[in-house]
């Protein structure tokens, strides 16, 4: 067995279960420790991973594990994402009892998305999906005896077991017509006359992601667990499993040829349906959690456009990283500066917050542009790889359609920013503490410096590869 | 190759189960929809038909310490499958099939000593015996005075 693959997951996995036991032998108060310990194994599993850029693109465990470009940054993007939602916790559990045992399942639910990002075979992908689901139950229902929380994991895990149903029997229908789970099997299986049963099997199977993607038709948890969820656990679910999602996406469409398979309409109008259905969420929110929920749906279905293009473009898949990345620092300072402000989530309540609190407010204002694409933030470059993308490959109208979203999602930003400077304050803004700052200021320098350093960042992505 | 000859035969089982499961459905909700009594008043749709009138709510907490230790059972209860697997064909795995064991024995350990350090095996509230004799003693004493006065 090539075990020297898959060392970053090991490493995770294994510091998982050494956090586990210690949270259970370790004082409570002591708890906030074990955070360094998460921290430390994440900045070990990145350098494992990092390492592996070096090796030559492969399928590595009988084919059932893609080492290649796409899996290697989505899997180093996701780590970064855990560390940062790992530094917004030690505050925020500080009285939880179940503090310690936290950060070992916020590493398995980051294990379920890195395994997410590098699955090559039907099962490993289900397997990815079940992982990350399971893991993101318990998060968003973290605080059990919060009404809310535990009807945000009820409603995640409703929708969750329904799509993971139809993920498996999509799974089952596209084994039996093409004899294998393997993707580069099924591409090779994959040709001829279209075939309706392919087309409803690979539906069904792309339903099962887009639960994962928080994409039209399994969108309706998001909204619920970014409102309910703990903040630092909502901010991990808004993005972790989402690159991972979006990746696994990219690659399961790409075996299937065009005229076997008529999946790009299927994608684009999923595309459509998400960016559209998010935005007009998100426009009549009075709640800012719940808002942000919305427009990480939106988020999702911009996402969607690179995954439309994938195959026509050779740009697409560095576009969709790079808009991942910078999507995932916003959405992260973002669902930071709530944590800071105490989960604050009423809108009326951030009146006045630039007086009190200029730094927070500085973030939001950061975090809204670049999740608008407003440059020289990261969000810009990422949208404008994403339209140049898809208009390159013959789907201008999906880009027009995206262009319009945009400056809708406008409104909704705006609506959160006008008060925070232009109301009045009433009553002390109280903050969370150190960690959950410096996490904040970690997110608003990435999604600063996605932007202003993406020439290099983009010209090594440009190499990256989508396997088999 | 005859795409649509070759479907029509892998396809035909598959309508087949759905029709079935369908109309399984249908049946049992359309004849309990036909056979099944029906009344409007108000008495009929109390729990107790008979006149005894229900008191509080019906959704109390209560312990249900008896879940966690089934599925602590019920894990543990299955991982002795793989380990009568491995026992079949202990001879023919050899060395390497061995080490594998002992890698999953040491893991199951892992997660019983987690299960058994957080209290999930604790079949009662822990109270001191100390405390509890407290409380029976009393509730005996506050019950006394009115057995005496019977």
């Amino acid at each position: 067995m090539p075990i020297g693959d898959v060392l970053p997951e090991i490493s995770v996995l294994v510091s998982a279960v050494v956090l586990l036991l210690a949270a259970s032998f370790m004082r409570q108060q002591d708890h906030w420790r074990l955070a360094i310990g998460a921290l430390a194994s994440l900045f070990a599993a990145a350098v494992l991973c990092a390492l592996q850029l070096g090796e030559p693109a492969r399928l590595t465990f009988a084919g059932v594990w893609a080492l290649d470009g796409a899996s290697i940054w989505a899997r180093l993007l996701i780590l970064a994402t855990t560390a940062i939602c790992v530094a917004l916790t030690p505050e925020w559990l500080r009285s939880d009892r179940r503090h310690g045992e936290y950060y070992a399942m916020l590493l398995l639910a980051a294990l379920g998305a890195m395994l997410l990002a590098g699955a090559a075979d039907l099962l490993q992908l289900v397997m990815a999906v079940l992982l990350s689901s399971v893991t993101g139950y318990t998060l968003a229902a973290y605080h059990r005896a919060w009404p809310l929380s535990v009807e945000a994991g009820m409603k995640y895990f409703l929708v969750g077991a329904l799509t993971n149903t139809l993920l498996m029997i999509g799974v089952t229908l596209l084994f039996g017509l093409f004899g294998s789970t393997d993707y580069a099997q099924i591409a090779k299986a994959a040709t001829g006359a279209p075939q309706i049963m392919a087309l409803i099997g690979l539906t069904l199977v792309v339903v099962g992601v887009a639960f994962k993607l928080a994409a039209v038709p399994a969108h309706t948890w998001m909204p619920d667990v970014s409102e309910g969820a703990p903040p630092p656990a909502a901010a991990f679910l808004t993005v972790a499993p989402k690159i991972g999602a979006a990746i696994a996406l990219a690659r399961l469409v790409t075996i299937f040829p065009a005229d076997v398979v008529a999946w790009r309409p299927l994608v684009a109008t999923l595309a459509v349906a998400t960016m559209t259905i998010g935005n007009l969420g998100a426009l009549g929110q009075s709640d800012v959690r719940r808002l942000l929920g919305w427009s990480s749906i939106s988020q999702s279905g911009y996402a969607l456009m690179a995954v439309t293009a994938v195959g026509l473009n050779a740009q697409a898949i560095p576009a969709l990283l790079f808009f991942l990345g910078a999507y995932a620092a916003a959405n992260l300072a973002a669902f930071a500066a709530v944590t800071q402000l105490r989960g604050r989530t009423n809108l009326a309540d951030y009146r006045g917050l630039a007086t009190a609190r200029p730094g927070i407010a500085a973030v939001l204002v950061v975090s809204f542009l670049s999740l608008v694409g407003i440059p020289p933030l990261g969000g810009f470059v990422g949208k404008l790889a994403l339209f140049v993308t898809t208009i390159e490959a013959g789907y201008a109208w999906l880009a027009v359609i995206a262009v319009i979203n945009t400056v809708v999602s406008l409104v909704y930003y705006l609506r959160v920013l006008g008060p925070v400077y232009f109301g009045d304050l009433d009553g002390p803004v109280p903050v969370l503490g150190g960690w959950a700052q410096k996490a904040l200021y970690l997110a608003t320098l990435l999604t600063i410096g996605l932007g202003i350093l993406a020439e290099p960042l983009w010209s090594e992505l440009g190499r990256v590869m989508l396997l088999p | 190759m005859e795409p649509a000859v070759q479907h029509t035969v892998v396809i035909w089982p598959l309508i087949l189960f759905l029709v079935a499961a369908l109309g399984l459905v249908t049946v049992m909700l359309g004849l309990s929809y036909v056979l099944g009594g029906r009344h409007d008043n108000r008495l009929g749709n109390q729990p107790y038909e008979s006149g005894i009138k229900p008191t509080g709510s019906a959704r109390t907490k209560f312990s249900a310490k008896f879940y966690l230790v089934a599925i602590i059972f019920v894990l543990f209860d299955l991982e002795i499958v793989f380990i009568f697997s491995w026992a079949i064909s202990a001879r023919d795995l050899g060395w390497v099939g061995y080490e594998a064991f002992l890698t999953f024995l040491f893991d199951l350990t892992l997660g019983f000593a987690y299960a058994w350090k957080i209290g999930a095996l604790d079949w009662s509230p822990r109270a001191p015996r100390q405390l509890r004799l407290d409380a029976i003693e009393s509730n005996q004493q506050r019950n006394l005075p009115s057995e005496q006065t019977s």
